[in-house]
């Protein structure tokens, strides 16, 4: 099997590979997923060089852990993004914090804060569903309110946590927490009456 | 925290931003509830996971592919690193249990041992030109690999170094009296001492024994010899005196 023939299956299909050892599987996968994961990452970590060395940290986590994650429902889509933005958040967060008052990372700590624990009972999903979508989805997002849109920001590409952002915004905790799953709610409303 | 608590921060554990104490219960929550509502937070971890494609989507450098491979080629060889130890320590242990049963090691062919998995995750990627390797972005990488495939061999190498210097070719005379001393060493130190220092005094005894029995032996014959030399002489004397006066006429000895 050449690469050319990874090229036909599917995400799952490759990612079943990698699972496998398959070397020529995770080349499909990173030739794949890494426009997308590097864009997600630089967006989060603000500098080129870091977005470089975190994107490969991402592939070899997921050669790491290609046996600890389960993909029976099919989706290495949301699976590979949340890893992608969880590792960057942490980075950015080490930076900021001066790696003082963060924990330690290792094993526990990457098992609990990195690798995403997806909901057992998810839709599948791959890069081509995904994008396929995009234009719904960025009307739906466009629908939404600028301090809806603000909060979603903060939280998911600076990695505030509700309290982080009422300290920024100066507004209660509350207010925070009401805002981040009004924003949620509307924009899944938003793109199921789009589609 | 209840399950409509749950329900109100579903939306946040999708976007990531719990505080920490919110996401211990939350994780805990997720654990114990019966009734989670999976399928809720399935479909906001999805819908959160679309944010990135409105991104303007750049592509890494080619650079960074060759760093990929090269960190996968580092997380192999501490693998590697690891396992070696193992097996290393294990070679130890096992030349210690079989000295311990009295067996006479042989050096075998490594080559034909049959040698534990050393670097899993790095013995099962394919380093040949169209896998990891990612050939097409340059001689650096190249390198690497070909050092990588040099690695892949050297196994077999480092393990006959490992076998040579924990269990070296020992003759077997020295192996039999290193086995004798273990056993010999099985013994308390009192107690050897003082059975060699019996045995030291039980032969002195025989020994004075036998040097009087010879003493004894020795006197006993010489006073035979003296005694049967006399008796001897006294004969001879005996004999002579009477051929003389066999021969002799009897005036002459009268005369004499």
């Amino acid at each position: 099997m050449n690469l050319d023939d990874y090229k036909s299956l599917s995400d799952i299909q490759i990612m079943s590979k990698v699972g496998e050892y398959d070397s020529k599987a995770l080349e499909e996968l990173y030739d794949r997923y890494s426009p997308i994961l590097y864009s997600l990452i630089k967006k989060i970590v603000e500098d080129k060089t870091k977005a470089e060395e975190v994107l490969a940290d991402v592939f070899v986590l997921v050669w790491k852990k290609k046996n600890s994650s389960n993909f029976s429902d099919a989706n290495v889509y949301t699976w590979l993004i949340t890893l992608a933005r969880n590792k960057a958040v942490d980075i950015r967060r080490r930076d900021e914090n001066s790696e003082e008052g963060m924990p330690d990372y290792n094993e526990d700590y990457q098992d609990y804060f990195i690798i995403p624990k997806l909901s057992k009972s998810i839709d599948p999903l791959d890069l081509n569903k995904a994008l396929s979508v995009k234009d719904n989805f960025e009307e739906a997002l466009n629908n939404l309110t600028d301090a809806q849109k603000f909060v979603l920001i903060l939280a998911y590409y600076e990695g505030k946590t509700h309290s982080e952002i009422a300290k920024q915004l100066n507004i209660p905790v509350a207010t925070v927490k009401s805002k981040v799953k009004l924003s949620l709610s509307n924009l899944k409303q938003n793109l199921v009456s789009g589609e | 925290m209840s399950n409509m608590e749950s329900m109100e921060l579903l939306q946040a554990k999708a976007l990531g931003c719990l505080d920490p104490e919110e996401d211990a219960l939350f994780t805990k929550l997720m654990k114990e509830d019966e009734n989670f509502p999976w399928q809720e937070l399935g479909h906001y971890q999805n819908l959160v996971a679309f944010l990135p494609t409105l991104l303007d989507i750049e592509v890494p450098e080619p650079e960074v592919k060759d760093n990929v491979a090269q960190k996968l080629y580092e997380l192999g060889e501490k693998d590697k690193a690891e396992k070696a130890e193992d097996v290393k320590l294990n070679t130890i242990a096992k030349e210690t249990e079989i000295e311990e049963e009295g067996f006479v090691i042989e050096e075998g062919p490594v080559e034909n041992a049959e040698l534990p998995a050393v670097g899993e995750d790095l013995a099962n990627v394919d380093t040949t030109n169209d896998g990891i390797s990612f050939t097409e972005h340059g001689p650096q990488l190249q390198n690497l690999l070909n050092d990588e495939k040099n690695v892949e061999r050297a196994p077999l190498k480092k393990q006959q170094q490992v076998k040579t210097e924990t269990a070296p070719t020992k003759p077997k005379k020295e192996f039999e009296q290193k086995k004798v001393n273990s056993y010999v060493s099985k013994y308390p130190a009192s107690a050897t001492d003082s059975k060699s220092k019996v045995g030291l005094i039980v032969t002195v005894i025989l020994f004075a024994i036998a040097l009087l029995a010879v003493i004894f032996v020795y006197f006993n014959l010489s006073s035979d010899i003296q005694e049967n030399r006399e008796k001897i002489d006294m004969l001879e004397r005996q004999i002579g005196t009477k051929i003389i006066l066999q021969n002799t006429p009897t005036h002459k000895i009268f005369n004499t």
